[in-house]
């Protein structure tokens, strides 16, 4: 009766098997048997002005407040300027200049997005939590695409395409 | 019954203690192997045994038994502890880990009443002791379990050891004070002698630690007295600092010497190391590095051009013959560690005024105290008089101690200020060289390789502030000399030929850095040939320079010389430079551009011809800034000074640039980007800039 209230807390995980199967055999990476188009991707909204945008989650390396930037007259109107982080100097992407939108002026933070090869950083006002969100059925290939997520409408931000702004940008 | 309470109270404080021991050790030993942890886990589960077997209920025991044979079967080497093994202990500790949390009373009828979970427990630690997998017993255990008879004669040994040990401290001190106070070389025969006894000793212990320390010190103190080099007085104190190590060693008792130079490794291992160190950094010094590649590789290429060969093979030629001067070398490492010594031995009095201060504020509480006292005996004046009078005077020692030890904190502070700026400008010293360091001795190395190929030649080298990382350091050395053997060989002409010329030929060799990359230029005025035989000539010599990332251009103009434009890429290159903000935006300028930093008034009045250039126009801003007096950067070119005028003057850096991309290069003077204070940071090439104000 009483050792019903023995509590091994102090047994540790042996489960050894998750770490020492390969990946085909192990049940815990199963391949999901949906196809991309169907799958829920996670979404991170932010906004802009009035805007709302939403991005693809996987690109965001992180959201840091608003940094002060370097600014030159010969860098392409998108470009709004280089800010440094994490000893390095990144581009900062005018999404309003490159969307024809209007911007409030007084970004709030800047979203540092990062495909593993080159980091480019967005201004925004604010960022809310990120949500799965069904959105392959409706995009298009252009930079900015049209969804209207429970009654409310977003620009869904191709962030693949400005990468490849960017590495057009970096290398010579 | 309450001689049970009693053992049942003992049982659970044991289990309190001995448990979290197990578990630890167990733990380790999983991670490390030490077979120490072993033992102790053992004594653990003895010590809850034996407490167990003290309740005279027959199930305490069993689990505690099967425990105490597994464990003392792996420490004896017959059994392979896995890691499902120690997971089954620590089960099985759990087990006793979780009685303390029971009355005495559910204690006992919990060993009595669950007899199955105590025997599945038991069963399975069984399981872990089949006979099948416990090893037969090995001889080495049969070694490792001494004798009595044995355990005596190392005893006797131990106390040997430290007998000569005393022996001979006493000698090295002597003779090691007496050259220090002398200045005269250490006599070598005494303290090889008493070094020749510890290490004999030691090896008959069984203590290598004291032999390699004795060995390191013997072998650094024949040397210097083999080589006539004299020791130095950093070199002195590390000497006694072994001598005194050895003493301390000394002063334990013999069975506890082992432990104690376990205490010591770290101490022994450092020591002896730096002698060592001091050692191949002489042996290395002698024979010159790159005597190999000298003598076999000038000869032939001389005899072809008609020099005799018995001028060449008076070995005149080694490239590093003109370097005698960096044979102090390894002082800097001696600088380095002396500054570090110093900074361990003023924080000692620092922590000792911290502990005073400790004291001031149990002095102060004793005051407020008083303070009370004053309020209960607010009637009564003459307590409070006398009070008042001891407060004081109280509060006077305090302030002067306080004084005192804000003084000496003070002071010692500033020492370590001061030192850790010797170890950081030294480790800025290692981490780049001058540029005139690496070329020292080039001039008269061109001169010797011109007469000896009967030519006239003159050397100028520009750019000996220019820092070149060290990892560059050693390929120069090797590559610098070659090309210039092979110039003057092969693209100078003899005076005779040099028609239209002068008769000295001039070869021009420059080094500057840009951004993050060092330019090496080697012009000749010589009688040019064919770029493409340059390259095949130099054919080994450009593999090594592309082999090492880096890139050679080759250029030549018959009968007006070839220009050879080395370049490499430097990593981690710090540039020093002072840093200004224009319309918000930050720029430097490396330091070795800068000539002096003033303001705009001083610039009208003392260079009012000089050439000036606005960094807002060049820059394309458009608003003009409104400040009373800006800084005026005056930088060097060919033509004189030329000013630069920023907004504000923001401070020197070092910075560590990145290459420029094709962002921040739309700016055409902006060599590479770095980072200060959180902020991107454009270098200017200072040399681009001038350029462009003037087109």
């Amino acid at each position: 009766m009483a050792v019903r209230k023995i509590k091994y807390y102090k047994r540790r995980f042996t489960d050894n098997d998750f770490f020492k199967s390969d990946l085909s055999a192990n049940k815990y990476f199963e391949q999901s048997h949906l196809s991309s188009l169907n799958r829920k991707v996670s979404l991170l909204p932010f906004k802009i002005g009035n805007i709302n945008f939403v991005a693809n989650s996987k690109f965001v390396e992180i959201v840091i407040p608003s940094r002060e930037k370097y600014t030159n007259q010969s860098f392409p109107k998108w470009i709004s300027g280089l800010i440094a982080y994490e000893g390095t100097i990144l581009p900062v992407v005018d999404l309003p200049q490159l969307g024809n939108f209007r911007s409030s002026g007084e970004p709030f933070c800047t979203i540092i997005f990062s495909d593993g090869a080159f980091r480019f950083g967005i201004e925004a006002d604010f960022v809310r939590f990120p949500f799965a969100h069904n959105a392959f059925s409706s995009i298009d290939a252009s930079l900015f695409s049209t969804l209207k997520i429970q009654q409310r409408d977003y620009y869904f931000l191709n962030i693949e395409m400005i990468f490849e702004l960017i590495r057009e940008l970096e290398f010579e | 019954m309450s001689n049970i309470e009693q053992h049942i109270e003992n049982f659970k404080e044991t289990c309190r203690r001995h448990c979290d021991i197990i578990e630890t050790c167990l733990l380790d030993y999983e991670k490390y192997r030490i077979a120490e942890l072993l033992a102790n886990t053992a004594n653990s589960i003895n010590q809850i045994r034996l407490s167990a077997k003290k309740l005279s209920v027959d199930n305490a025991a069993i689990i505690a038994d099967a425990m105490l044979k597994v464990v003392s079967l792996a420490k004896e080497n017959r059994l392979d502890l896995l890691p499902n093994d120690i997971d089954l202990i620590l089960r099985a500790n759990d087990f006793y880990y979780s009685i303390i949390q029971f009355s005495a009373y559910e204690i006992l009828e919990l060993l009595n009443s669950e007899f199955a979970i105590i025997s599945e427990i038991a069963a399975e630690l069984q399981s872990i002791a089949a006979p099948q997998r416990i090893k037969k017993v090995q001889s080495t255990v049969v070694k490792s379990e001494t004798t009595s008879d044995e355990q005596q004669s190392k005893g006797i040994l131990l106390e040997k050891f430290k007998y000569a040990i005393v022996r001979s401290v006493s000698t090295i001190e002597q003779v090691l004070e007496q050259s220090e106070t002398q200045k005269e070389a250490i006599d070598v025969v005494p303290i090889s002698q008493a070094l020749n006894t510890i290490k004999g000793a030691a090896i008959s212990a069984g203590v290598s630690k004291a032999f390699d320390l004795a060995d390191a010190m013997g072998d650094f103190i024949r040397f210097l007295a083999e080589n006539n080099v004299p020791i130095n007085p950093y070199q002195m104190d590390l000497l006694l600092s072994c001598n005194r190590l050895f003493k301390e060693i000394a002063a334990t008792s013999a069975i506890a010497i082992i432990d104690k130079i376990k205490d010591y490794s770290d101490y022994i291992d450092t020591y002896s190391d730096f002698l060592r160190s001091f050692l191949t950094e002489q042996e290395h010094l002698q024979p010159t590095p790159s005597a190999k590649l000298a003598s076999d590789e000038i000869v032939p290429l001389i005899s072809t051009v008609g020099a005799s060969s018995d001028a060449a093979s008076d070995g005149k030629l080694y490239y590093f013959g003109y370097k005698s001067s960096q044979l102090n070398d390894y002082s800097k490492y001696n600088r380095l560690l002396d500054a570090t010594i110093n900074i361990i031995s003023n924080i000692v009095p620092i922590s000792s005024s911290i502990n005073n201060l400790k004291s001031l504020k149990s002095l102060i509480r004793q005051i407020q105290l008083d303070n009370n006292n004053i309020l209960y005996n607010i009637t009564n004046t003459e307590v409070l008089t006398e009070i008042a009078m001891n407060n004081a005077k109280k509060l006077e020692e305090i302030i002067s101690q306080l004084d005192f030890h804000f003084a000496t904190a003070d002071e010692f502070l500033q020492n370590i200020k001061n030192r850790i700026n010797t170890i950081y400008n030294g480790l800025y010293n290692f981490r780049s060289v001058a540029f005139g360091d690496v070329v020292r001795g080039y001039n008269e190395l061109a001169n010797d390789l011109a007469r000896y190929s009967s030519k006239n030649v003159n050397l100028k080298i520009t750019g000996r502030f220019v820092r070149v990382g060290s990892e560059l350091y050693t390929l120069l050395e090797i590559l610098l000399p070659q090309l210039l053997r092979d110039i003057i060989i092969n693209n100078i002409e003899p005076p005779n030929l040099r028609k239209g010329k002068p008769e000295v030929a001039e070869i021009s060799l420059s080094a500057r850095t840009l951004s993050s990359k060092l330019l090496i230029e080697i012009i000749d005025d010589g009688k040019g040939v064919d770029a493409s035989a340059i390259s095949a000539r130099l054919e080994g010599l450009i593999n090594l320079i592309s082999n090492n990332s880096g890139r050679i251009d080759i250029s030549s103009e018959p009968n007006f010389g070839t220009k050879l434009s080395i370049s490499f890429n430097m990593n981690y290159v710090l540039l020093k430079s002072l840093v200004f903000e224009v319309a918000g935006n930050l720029y430097a300028v490396q330091l070795l551009n800068c000539e002096a930093l003033i303001d705009e008034k001083t610039f009208h009045k003392q260079h009012s011809n000089a050439k000036s250039i606005d960094m807002r126009k060049i820059l394309g801003v458009e608003a003009e800034y409104i400040g009373k007096n800006k800084p005026v950067l005056l930088v060097n070119d060919f033509n004189g000074n030329i000013a630069l005028i920023f907004d504000k003057f923001v401070g020197e850096a070092e910075l560590v640039p990145t290459p420029a991309n094709k962002l921040v290069s739309v700016t055409p003077f902006i060599a590479a980007s770095s980072v200060y204070n959180n902020k991107p940071v454009m270098i200017i090439d200072v040399q681009k800039l001038l350029n462009i104000s003037v087109n």
